[in-house]
């Protein structure tokens, strides 16, 4: 498991969890690069559970005013701070752009046409519109957020949280009407060009953080750590209730029930199997492939080789996503298991 | 006169003693400093003055998981730091010295 605040943030209570949720907002609505967040929060969630741990009073910690806690808690980070950050959010860009990039492409019409004149009059401006509207979008709500949360006591962190997320889903929203509008459409260019320029940034992007990424490896949350801890399962309730729904099935059954013991072990035997399954992660992606290769109708080899071999890309990182759910999950059951077997063992 | 002007000060220095007593982490250092008189500190205070005190090089940090699971950050003094502490010292008392003959007419030990 990564070591990043966001697997321990669980732990605080009351005040202390009140305090700490809004200064992450705070953090989150700030121009700070993912790392120095991660950073800087997890010292904040290491001592607010010293304190809560030693019963020290959170205004020990954070000070009368929150307001003024973040302020001085964002503050002294630097040029290079700042220059890291809209690095950062040009990734978030470059990728939705290449996203958009990528259907243009799928949806152009591939008959019959020279390879690099497929979609060669996609709609650059539209393309420049959007980007800039994302990141106004991000600014304004995030500049909103952080002027709201502290103009009342108690703030609702799910409806600041909801409102990220239709940040989020707006700026997609109006990526897509922009793309769409003729009105907007001054000038094209070729969608492997924005491909290219979008291709490049992200390959330069993971470059130049090559080596800050290597040292917080072990600290920096991606995508699958907060779906992790999104979708952490409560392996306590969960197994509990499954193994009383398994022991009354079995009793209407008129078949005896199990032991905690022999429990655990079917339960291994599952994660077991699970395991084995991998090679569907592999087989899956080249025979959706397979079957197009026939039922589809190309007009070169190269086209086809071509459209299959985006198709496996995109099916892969699909797979990819739900493979690594999987794994983490099953690596935590697992986890559980042990734990529930020293209990029984030291019983 | 405004209290934390005073203290912006002689933080880093009280900070970077506190260090070189040994290696530590923010809430210790919050508690001596409190334990010691600076009852209106808190950690949004100290952060900063941490910060400073790492660019400069006077302090290195290791990383390491707390008790309570997030990474925690030991602080430790560098040769350049206990340098630079010598230096605050011998400035403090200097000024101190003065100040204290201005303010209260004589100089305590």
């Amino acid at each position: 498991m990564k070591d990043s605040y966001v697997f321990y943030k669980d732990k605080l209570q009351g005040e202390y969890k009140d305090v700490f949720d809004q200064v992450e907002m705070y953090v989150n609505c700030e121009n700070i690069d993912e790392l120095t967040r991660e950073d800087r929060l997890g010292s904040l969630l290491d001592m607010l559970l010293s304190a809560q741990e030693s019963g020290r009073p959170v205004k020990k910690v954070v000070g009368n005013s929150i307001e003024d806690f973040c302020k001085m808690f964002c503050s002294d980070l630097g040029t290079q701070n700042k220059i890291r950050r809209v690095l950062d959010t040009l990734k978030v860009i470059a990728i939705i752009e290449l996203i958009f990039a990528f259907f243009d492409l799928l949806s152009a019409d591939w008959s019959g046409t020279d390879f690099w004149s497929i979609a060669s009059n996609v709609n650059a401006s539209g393309y420049l519109f959007s980007f800039a509207v994302c990141i106004l979008i991000g600014y304004i709500t995030h500049f909103a957020v952080r002027s709201f949360m502290f103009k009342r006591k108690k703030v609702n962190m799910n409806l600041l949280k909801s409102i990220e997320v239709c940040m989020i889903v707006v700026s997609f929203i109006a990526a897509f009407v922009i793309l769409s509008s003729d009105k907007l459409n001054f000038f094209t260019c070729p969608v492997w060009a924005v491909i290219l320029v979008c291709a490049v940034y992200l390959v330069f992007y993971f470059i130049f953080n090559r080596k800050r990424n290597r040292e917080n490896k072990q600290q920096k949350v991606n995508f699958y750590d907060v779906v992790s801890e999104q979708t952490h399962v409560n392996f306590d309730t969960i197994m509990e209730k499954r193994y009383n729904a398994f022991n009354k099935r079995n009793i209407k059954k008129g078949l005896g029930e199990l032991s905690m013991r022999e429990f655990l072990d079917n339960e291994e035997k599952d994660c077991d199997r699970s395991d084995k399954m991998d090679w569907l992660f592999y087989v899956t992606p080249v025979a959706i492939t397979g079957l197009s290769l026939f039922c589809a109708d190309f007009d070169s080899v190269f086209d086809m080789l071509f459209y299959n071999a985006i198709m496996l890309v995109v099916q892969y990182a699909i797979m990819h996503f739900f493979f690594k759910i999987t794994k983490n999950t099953n690596a935590e059951k697992r986890e559980w298991i042990a734990e529930k077997r020293n209990e029984l063992d030291n019983e | 006169m405004d209290e934390s002007q005073l203290l912006r000060g002689i933080l880093e220095g009280c900070v970077l003693s506190i260090i070189s007593q040994g290696e530590t982490y923010g809430y210790q250092i919050l508690a001596k400093l409190e334990e010691n008189g600076f009852e209106t500190l808190f950690e949004g205070t100290l952060y900063p003055v941490i910060t400073r005190l790492e660019n400069k090089g006077l302090v290195s940090c290791r990383k390491e998981k707390s008790p309570y699971g997030p990474m925690r950050k030991y602080y430790s003094i560098t040769e350049s730091g206990e340098k630079m502490l010598d230096d605050f010292k011998k400035s403090y008392y200097k000024i101190s010295c003065a100040a204290e003959k201005i303010l209260f007419g004589e100089v305590s030990e």
